[in-house]
C-alpha cells in the first residue's frame, strides 16, 4: 500500500426540500470532485470555511456517508465496498461535546466502545486504565461524563476513539470550544499520536494549530480543494504580501472604503471591537504602504501600528476569499 | 455465522444490555412509566376489585404490568435511534464494527427487561397490601 488515503474525483451531492405544500427536490452540492492522498504516518491537515465540505469528506472516508460519484480508498480498502472490513481499522472523532453517554462514567463509555469495536475483554482491562492516563482522566473516569468540563469530554472523545488501537485517525475540529490549556493539551496528544507513527486527518479552523501540527495541508472551498501543500509552501503563495494592522477609533465605512482604494492596499478587513476597530490591510508594498495608509486615516485617533509578514491565516484568506478554481497543487 | 462471531456478538449484546440498563434506571421519565404509572394504574385496580374473587387480582397484575411494558417499549424502543442522534452517538455505533441490528437487539432486550420490572411490582403490591394469592401455574408458557 503506498498511501493510507487515496480519493480520486470524490463528490456528494445532498437533497433537500423547499416548502410544505407545494415542495420542490433541491440539489446541494457539498463535495465536487476532490483528489488528494494522504501518506503513512502523516499528519494531514484539511482546512476550509463552514460549509466547504470538509466534514462531508471526513463522513464519506469513515463510511458514513456513501459518495455519490468517485472513488477513496482508506488503508486499501474501498470506502463503499469494504466498509465493515475499514470500520475495524480507523478511528473518528467530531468535534464538540455531543457524541457520549452523559450519564455513564467516563470508563463505562469507553468499556462500551471497546465492546462495540470487539476488543478483547482481557485487552480492555489494561487498554481502558492506559488511555485515561494518558488523556488525564484517570482520577475522574468513575464520574459521570455529564459533569465533565467540555475540555475532559474532548479528552475522552480522544481516549473512545483510540480503544481499538486504529491505524488512522480523522480529527474532525476536535479543539473547537476548548481554552488555550485545553486545546494545548489536546494537540500535545494530537502530536504524541503522530510520533507514534499514526496516520491522522485533522481538520480545524485554527490556522496555527495546522501550522504548528500539519505535514501537509489541504485547502477546500465550496467543495473543491483549492489548495495542497506544505504550511510553508502555502505561505510562501502570500510572501509578497505584508500585512499592517491597526487599532483605529471610530473610522467610517466612507474611509475604510477609501483605504480599499488605495493602489498599495490589495485587501482591508474591519474587526469592530466596541470603540476601538482592528483594521488589518494587506499590501504588497510592505511597511511603504504605511505612509499612505497613516495618510488615508487622516485626522482619525490611531492605537498601534503593526507591520508583520504573513502567515497561514493571510495564506487562507487569501485563498478562500473569493476564489473557487485551484489556486495551485503541488506534492 | 461462525463461533467466533457468534461470541462477539453475544459479548455486544452484553456490553449494551448493561449499558443501556444503566441509563435507563437514573432517567426519571422511565422511573415514571415503568414503575409509578403502573402502580398508580394497580393500586385504583386493586381498590376497586378488593371485595371480589381471587383470581382477579391476575388480570390487575398482568393488566398494569401489560401498560408499563407497553409504554415503556413503545417510547423507549421507539425512541432509541432518535434518542442516538440527540446524543450525537448515531455516528458513532453507525461507524463502528457491530451491525447496528446486534445493537438494536440489546437495547430492546434492555427495554423488555426492564419493562417486566412493572409486572413484578405489581405483584409485590397485589400480594402483599391486598393479600392477594397470585400463582403462575406455568411459568415458561406465556398464554
Amino acid at each position: 500500500m503506498s498511501n493510507a488515503i487515496e480519493v480520486v474525483n470524490l463528490r456528494r451531492v445532498y437533497k433537500t426540500s423547499i416548502g410544505v405544500f407545494k415542495r420542490r427536490i433541491k440539489e446541494v452540492v457539498a463535495v465536487e470532485g476532490i483528489s488528494f492522498e494522504v501518506r503513512p504516518g502523516e499528519l494531514f491537515g484539511l482546512l476550509g470555511p463552514n460549509g466547504a465540505g470538509k466534514t462531508t469528506t471526513v463522513k464519506m472516508l469513515t463510511t458514513l456517508l456513501i459518495p455519490s460519484a468517485g472513488h477513496a480508498e482508506v488503508l486499501g480498502y474501498d470506502v463503499v465496498k469494504q466498509a465493515s472490513a475499514l470500520r475495524s481499522r480507523i478511528g473518528f472523532i467530531f468535534g464538540g461535546e455531543r457524541g457520549l453517554y452523559w450519564r455513564l462514567s467516563g470508563y463505562d463509555n469507553l468499556r462500551y466502545f471497546a465492546s462495540l469495536y470487539h476488543v478483547d475483554p482481557e485487552v480492555s482491562k489494561k487498554r481502558i486504565p492506559y488511555l485515561l492516563e494518558l488523556v488525564g482522566l484517570n482520577d475522574r473516569a468513575q464520574e459521570k461524563v455529564e459533569g465533565y468540563s467540555r475540555g475532559m469530554k474532548q479528552r475522552l472523545h480522544v481516549a473512545r476513539t483510540l480503544i481499538h488501537d486504529p491505524d488512522l485517525l480523522f480529527l474532525d475540529e476536535p479543539t473547537i470550544g476548548l481554552d488555550p490549556v485545553g486545546a494545548r493539551d489536546l494537540r500535545l496528544i494530537v502530536r504524541n499520536l503522530q510520533a507514534e507513527k499514526k496516520t491522522i486527518l485533522l481538520t480545524t479552523h485554527y490556522m496555527f494549530e495546522a501550522d504548528a501540527l500539519c505535514q501537509r495541508i489541504g485547502v477546500i472551498n465550496h467543495g473543491k480543494m483549492i489548495a495542497l501543500d506544505t504550511p510553508e509552501a502555502l505561505k510562501r503563495y502570500v510572501q509578497d504580501l505584508s500585512v499592517i494592522e491597526l487599532e483605529v477609533f471610530g473610522i467610517s465605512a466612507e474611509t475604510i472604503e477609501n483605504l480599499r482604494g488605495l493602489p498599495s492596499v490589495t485587501t482591508v478587513s474591519v474587526e469592530d471591537h466596541e470603540q476601538v476597530q482592528a483594521l488589518q490591510v494587506h499590501s504588497p508594498r510592505g511597511s511603504e504602504a504605511v505612509q499612505d495608509v497613516m495618510n488615508c486615516l487622516n485626522g482619525l485617533k490611531i492605537g498601534k501600528v503593526i507591520v508583520r509578514e504573513p502567515t497561514l491565516e493571510d495564506a487562507y484568506i487569501r485563498l478562500v476569499g473569493g476564489q473557487n478554481e485551484p489556486a495551485f497543487t503541488q506534492n | 455465522m461462525s463461533l467466533h462471531s457468534l461470541k462477539t456478538n453475544a459479548r455486544v449484546i452484553r456490553a449494551v444490555f448493561e449499558m443501556a440498563l444503566k441509563q435507563y434506571v437514573t432517567d426519571l421519565f422511565i422511573i415514571f412509566t415503568v414503575l409509578i404509572q403502573p402502580l398508580i394504574v394497580a393500586l385504583l385496580a386493586l381498590w376497586m376489585l378488593h371485595d371480589k374473587k381471587a383470581d382477579d387480582g391476575i388480570y390487575v397484575v398482568v393488566g398494569s404490568g401489560m401498560s408499563g411494558l407497553w409504554s415503556s417499549l413503545l417510547f423507549m424502543g421507539g425512541n432509541s435511534i432518535t434518542v442516538e442522534r440527540w446524543l450525537g452517538t448515531l455516528e458513532t455505533i453507525i461507524g463502528a464494527p457491530t451491525e447496528i441490528s446486534v445493537i438494536a437487539f440489546g437495547k430492546n432486550l434492555a427495554n423488555v427487561v426492564q419493562s417486566l420490572a412493572s409486572m413484578v411490582l405489581c405483584y409485590i403490591v397485589a400480594a402483599s397490601l391486598f393479600s392477594y394469592n397470585l400463582m403462575w401455574n406455568s411459568p415458561f408458557c406465556l398464554p
